[in-house]
């Protein structure tokens, strides 16, 4: 039974991925698509799906090789103990940073739409104390409470497939009136709402499943994580003129806001609500890492004394932007920082890790 | 855990020495239920408010008061507002916002965009109305009857929804929809003063932002219906000839509310560039009340049908000659030839070239029922 | 007591000496001298312990009458020990046995002779019985295992002994199936059960919170019963009993948080309406502690989610009253919990008094006051009402206390702050594990089969075949 304790079964996995996933970003794709994309919006995101899918086909080449050993180990073990060292440092700094955007994204639509006069630093402390409560647990606790999340994507979902009543299908159309390129440059803004499959490189060695299952269970997560996202996008853009979208940054609130459900009015408060706790789970799977991170540095077994370092240092960088024009500057980092943490390092450590593979294999 | 009482203490630490930010006691709440805006002669806003009062007692009923003020702006109004009324003036249970007939001539975007921007201010839910002369005026009236004036606008508008009058039910959300589309307008339900009571007028038809002109309320209806829709009555009353020998001339009344409209609405664009919309709508009528002799046999009812449709195709070519001349695309064919004939409307300026569309417009009356008699 | 292994004195009254000194010379002990086959012998036996009649009839009368050569011929009806060591017949005085000492012989004998006071097998009062066996356990262990074995008379039933309390020590019966139960629990159970060390237990609460996985936590990690039918439902799902000597409680160990919402009477039902019936149980967890704290969020934070003629009405509730709501709630609050635990302590005639003093007199009086406001009284009542819906007290407690935080949170943040305590409560919970099994299970880890039989009661048949209902 101890045993059984350190893994988490494929079903948590899979709503694991999605809660880490899905985040303060979608919230916001549809304004982002109706620079670019437009109509094609919903091209744009199953596209970033798609690259999201690449992505994840590497990381998981990447992670059979190393059976039982999480990102950092590896990074250890490929890169030696120094470089290793400094790797894993970036990658601490990184989910920091991460972390520190979305529970900042989060706040700011939190005050935008419900506490306007409440101070940040209170709602970030908020957040805080919530990460900090979860972040510290083992991980399958931190699964079951995802999983339990998980059924607050029911009622968001309605809520939304509730504006479908509203929708005018030829608001969508044209669907190529911005032309391929711009889709594609959709797909980019759409990209960095899709973060959070990479806490998969921490979590793959406590999984209980066979390396072939945990890639499906991935893929399924993302595909999941994909149509929840156009579903949102088709239906914003099916209810919002284009006009309409470029003045509201956040759709998807407006939307709900806008709905009638007789018994009850302003739909988009009780929605945030809702959504700040699946908010939660995003933010914890970045502190989470960055803590699993700091346990290996340290060689220490037990992430739970360096979760709160993690919680202080995210509260203080998400502290630091106060303008609109130092977030969005923020998240501009983020974006690129993903890029490089995402996608180009795990691809060199994949390369180097084949070299080394037939090197040992020489060896014997 | 201990952790838990730690929090718990922060939170009471925080709540006793910085209180509460978000605060809103609903207690301290003065309501706005219904306001009017209106343009004054040097161009300010004035608004006009009905505050709702809740009663002293629990039993009791509500009171209002009406106040008024002018400003720059809608919001410079309010405040101007906030100086007089007593306590916290708040719109965020607003049920009913008119405009006068001279500020919708200079357009909507301003007086409304406070509406769109602050996420308190309601919008699923908030009646929009047009006055035909001054709005405030009808807010003045305090109270109709034993109702409330905003009460009072509420239930009569839903009520002529429920007539097809305006249908359907037009919200600032749908204002703003049609607001911020360039292939879509709207019309907004025409109310205005008849003596001391306060009647429907019609429908306000809109270009863009503007005002540019209205129908009355028969055409209203068929408005509604050419738009496929119905409030579940429609109800028109026709008089017409149809005996065959003597001038029997009599009265028809009779509703198409009741039943689905089959509706054809297409956007064709012509070789040349011209577009061209086919328009039919058929519809099938409850006979309600006939004043005449003939007795309503299938021959008379076959004739009946034919008489009314062409009566009411002309009269629908009426109501679309109006719309054109108002440059009201409710119909949304900017829209269809958005979404479907892209290239085309690039190259019109659809401001101008609506008004060159051909409508192509047939109504199909058939009699279904006439009720328990013939 | 330090243990000392005294055995045997060569005669009977060094016996005797040793034994009444080891008691203090109490009074109520009894010693009876008598001759067997001519040897001193005597009878001792603590007089308040035993039963008089049996003594007489049973060990008394066949000594005198008969003359067998062997002791245990001659009580062929009653239980008889052969001891050496004092310690152990200074025990089982304790216990309500009676020692048989014979000069000369290097042994004594132990004679279960013990009174029987016990109440009879009544319905536990606090646990009401719709339909199904009306009976409950009492303060006598054996019959409570008697009352277990009768529904469940496999061999696989295992009870295992524990003295427990270092000076007064009490007998707890571990209890569980040997083919159903996983061997790791049951080492666990014993474990834990072995690690107490404490004076004295003085009820089953002391073992509950001496072996819980997580004492600081608010929520119960035992499930209490007094119902054999209740605690013989959870023992054929796998799950260990712990039951203390004089105490009718069985403490059922481990438990999830779905289990505080099941009743026996569930299964006594139809199907579906024991689906409903627990569903209706479910949502009373979420009224029961979140209602005021909603309440109040509305009232201070949202008021425009209020519909708005639902606005008017509780306005023209509200004007009157003078405080925040979070005063007005905390006050209407205390006043219910004062008139429970008003009620609970008072006899049960008078306990009606309380009623309509609290319902009817400071409810309506309230109100004309002004401190509180009409809908407050009813959001109040709502939460009390739903809070007595959960049939295990210690959950309703639980939750009781839990909607005063929230209500905090709630009157800070609004429904930010129900979102921020809802969260840190659900955290908490999924943290929580009774004897290593997750406590909400089968929601988290989610298994999908478990729920038919957490939040409806599908059809038995379908229970049975597939989900065993116990968290393995």
């Amino acid at each position: 039974m101890a045993q059984d304790e350190k893994f988490m079964s494929p079903k948590q996995q899979f709503l694991f991925i999605i809660q880490a996933q899905i985040g303060v970003g979608v919230l916001s794709i549809p304004y982002k698509l109706s620079e670019t994309a437009k109509g094609g919006g919903g091209i744009s995101v199953i596209m970033a799906g798609i690259i999201t899918q690449i992505i994840i086909l590497m990381m998981w080449a990447l992670m059979r090789k190393f059976p039982g050993r999480n990102l950092f180990q590896i990074c250890l073990q490929l890169a030696g103990p120094i470089v290793g060292r400094m790797l894993i440092i970036c990658y601490i700094g990184y989910f920091l940073f991460l972390g520190a955007n979305i529970m900042l994204s989060a706040i700011e639509v939190l005050s935008r739409w419900i506490l306007q006069e409440t101070p940040k630093w209170v709602l970030l402390g908020l957040f805080s104390i919530m990460t900090f409560y979860l972040a510290r647990e083992k991980l399958t606790v931190l699964a079951r409470f995802y999983s339990l999340a998980s059924g607050l994507f029911i009622p968001l979902i309605i809520f939304v497939s509730y504006g479908l009543t509203q929708a005018h299908i030829e608001y969508m159309f044209p669907i190529m009136e911005t032309g391929f390129w711009n889709i594609l440059r959709g797909t980019k803004d759409t990209t960095n709402s899709m973060y959070g499959f990479e806490v998969f490189l921490i979590i793959f060695p406590f999984i209980d499943a066979s390396d072939k299952q945990k890639l499906f269970i991935i893929s399924m997560s993302n595909l999941f994580v994909t149509l929840f996202y156009t579903f949102v996008v088709c239906t914003c853009l099916m209810v919002f003129t284009s006009d309409q979208l470029r003045i509201i940054p956040e759709p998807v609130i407006y939307l709900v806001k806008s709905l009638n459900f007789y018994i009850f009015d302003r739909a988009d408060i009780i929605f945030l609500s809702i959504w700040s706790i699946t908010l939660v789970c995003s933010i914890v799977s970045y502190c989470y890492s960055a803590s699993i991170g700091l346990s290996v540095l340290f060689k220490q077994k037990n992430h739970r004394s360096f979760a709160p370092y993690v919680q202080i240092a995210i509260y203080f960088i998400a502290l630091l932007p106060i303008t609109p024009i130092t977030i969005h500057h923020f998240d501009q980092m983020a974006e690129f920082a993903a890029y490089l943490f995402i996608a180009t390092i795990p691809a060199v450590l994949m390369i180097v890790s084949l070299f080394v593979k037939r090197k040992a294999g020489r060896t014997v | 855990m201990k952790r838990i009482f730690d929090g718990l203490l922060l939170f009471i630490i925080i709540a006793l020495t910085t209180g509460c930010w978000d605060h809103e006691y609903l207690k301290d709440m003065n309501l706005a239920y219904s306001i009017a805006f209106d343009l004054t002669k040097d161009h300010k806003i004035k608004q006009t408010v009905e505050l709702i009062i809740p009663p002293e007692t629990e039993q009791s009923a509500t009171k209002n008061e009406i106040h008024t003020a002018t400003g720059f702006s809608t919001r410079g109004a309010s405040n101007e507002l906030r100086n007089r009324v007593r306590g916290n003036m708040r719109v965020i249970k607003n049920g009913v916002q008119l405009i006068g007939k001279s500020l919708a001539i200079n357009g909507l975007d301003a007086p409304m965009d406070v509406n769109f921007r602050d996420p308190k201010n309601p919008t699923s839910n908030v009646r929009m109305l047009i006055a035909d002369k001054e709005a405030g005026d009808i807010v003045n009236q305090k109270k109709i009857g034993e109702l409330k004036i905003g009460e009072f606008l509420t239930s009569k508008i839903t009520s002529l929804e429920n007539m097809s009058l305006f249908y359907p039910p037009e919200t600032m959300d749908t204002v703003f929809h049609s607001l911020k589309d360039p292939g879509q307008d709207f019309a907004l339900p025409l109310i205005g003063m008849e003596g001391d009571e306060v009647a429907a007028k019609g429908v306000a038809l809109f270009h863009d932002q503007y005002y540019s002109g209205m129908l009355d309320t028969e055409q209203s209806i068929l408005l509604v219906l050419l738009k496929g829709k119905t409030g579940g009555n429609a109800r028109f009353t026709k008089t017409i000839d149809i005996g065959s020998t003597d001038s029997s001339r009599s009265e028809l009344s009779y509703n198409v509310g009741k039943k689905k409209i089959k509706r054809t609405f297409k956007v064709n664009v012509a070789n040349n560039g011209d577009v061209h919309v086919t328009l039919n709508i058929k519809l099938r009528a409850i006979l309600e009340e006939y004043t005449g002799t003939h007795l309503l046999d299938d021959k008379a009812i076959a004739r009946l049908n034919q008489e009314l449709s062409s009566m009411m195709t002309s009269d629908a070519k009426d109501v679309i000659r109006e719309l054109q001349k108002a440059k009201c695309d409710i119909f949304g064919v900017g829209r269809k030839l958005i979404a479907y004939h892209n290239p085309i409307w690039k190259q019109k300026n659809w401001k101008e070239d609506y008004q060159k569309v051909h409508f192509h417009t047939n109504v199909q009356v058939s009699i279904i029922d006439t009720g328990i008699t013939q | 007591m330090k243990p000392s292994s005294q055995t045997i004195f060569s005669t009977v009254d060094q016996n005797i000496t040793y034994i009444q000194d080891a008691l203090f010379h109490t009074d109520d002990l009894k010693i009876r001298h008598h001759f067997y086959k001519d040897m001193p012998a005597a009878l001792v036996y603590l007089e308040s312990l035993v039963d008089p009649i049996l003594v007489e009839r049973n060990i008394i009368a066949p000594l005198r009458l008969k003359e067998a050569d062997n002791l245990s011929e001659l009580f062929t009806t009653m239980h008889l020990e052969v001891h050496e060591r004092l310690e152990d017949g200074i025990q089982g005085l304790m216990q309500g046995y009676c020692l048989y000492f014979v000069k000369g012989k290097p042994v004594f004998y132990t004679l279960t002779a013990p009174a029987n006071y016990d109440r009879s097998i009544t319905e536990p009062e606090n646990e009401a019985i719709i339909r199904g066996a009306h009976n409950g356990f009492i303060e006598n262990l054996t019959v409570n295992l008697f009352l277990l074995r009768q529904q469940i008379s496999v061999p696989d039933l295992t009870v295992k002994y524990f003295n427990i309390g270092n000076t007064a020590p009490r007998r707890v019966a571990m209890i569980y199936m040997h083919n159903l139960t996983e061997q790791e629990l049951v080492q666990k159970v014993e474990k834990r059960l072995k690690s107490i060390s404490l004076d004295a237990i003085m009820s089953a609460g002391f073992i509950q919170e001496l072996i819980e996985d997580n004492p600081h936590s608010i929520f119960p990690q035992h499930l209490n019963t007094e119902r054999p039918d209740h605690t013989g439902a959870y023992l054929m799902d796998g799950h260990v009993v712990m039951m203390l000597e004089g105490d009718p409680t069985a403490l059922i160990v481990p438990v999830s948080f779905f289990a505080f919402y099941q009743t026996p009477d569930d299964y006594n039902n139809r199907w579906m309406i024991a689906s409903f019936v627990r569903f209706i149980r479910l949502l009373s967890f979420i009224t029961a502690f979140q209602l005021p704290a909603f309440y109040i969020a509305i009232v201070s934070f949202h008021s425009d989610v209020l519909p708005i003629q639902l606005f008017f009405t509780v306005q023209g509730s509200l004007t009157r009253v003078p405080y925040p709501p979070l005063m007005e709630a905390m006050l209407l609050e205390l006043i219910f919990e004062f008139l429970r635990e008003a009620g609970l302590r008072l006899p049960s005639r008078v306990g009606q008094t309380i009623g309509i003093v609290g319902g009817l007199v400071i409810g309506d009086a309230i109100v004309k006051a002004g401190f509180v406001s009409y809908t407050m009284i009813i959001v109040v009542a709502m939460t009390a009402i739903s809070s007595f819906l959960i049939p295990s007290n210690e959950m309703s407690s639980a939750i009781r206390i839990l909607r005063f935080p929230l209500m905090i949170a709630a009157s800070l943040f609004g429904f930010i702050g129900i979102s921020f305590g809802l969260t840190i409560l659900f955290i908490h919970l999924c943290k929580l594990e009774s004897f290593g099994k997750p406590y909400l299970f089968p929601v988290a880890p989610l298994k999908m089969k478990n729920f038919k039989d957490a939040f409806m009661r599908f059809p038995i048949w379908r229970i049975r075949k597939k989900a065993d209902g116990s968290p393995k």
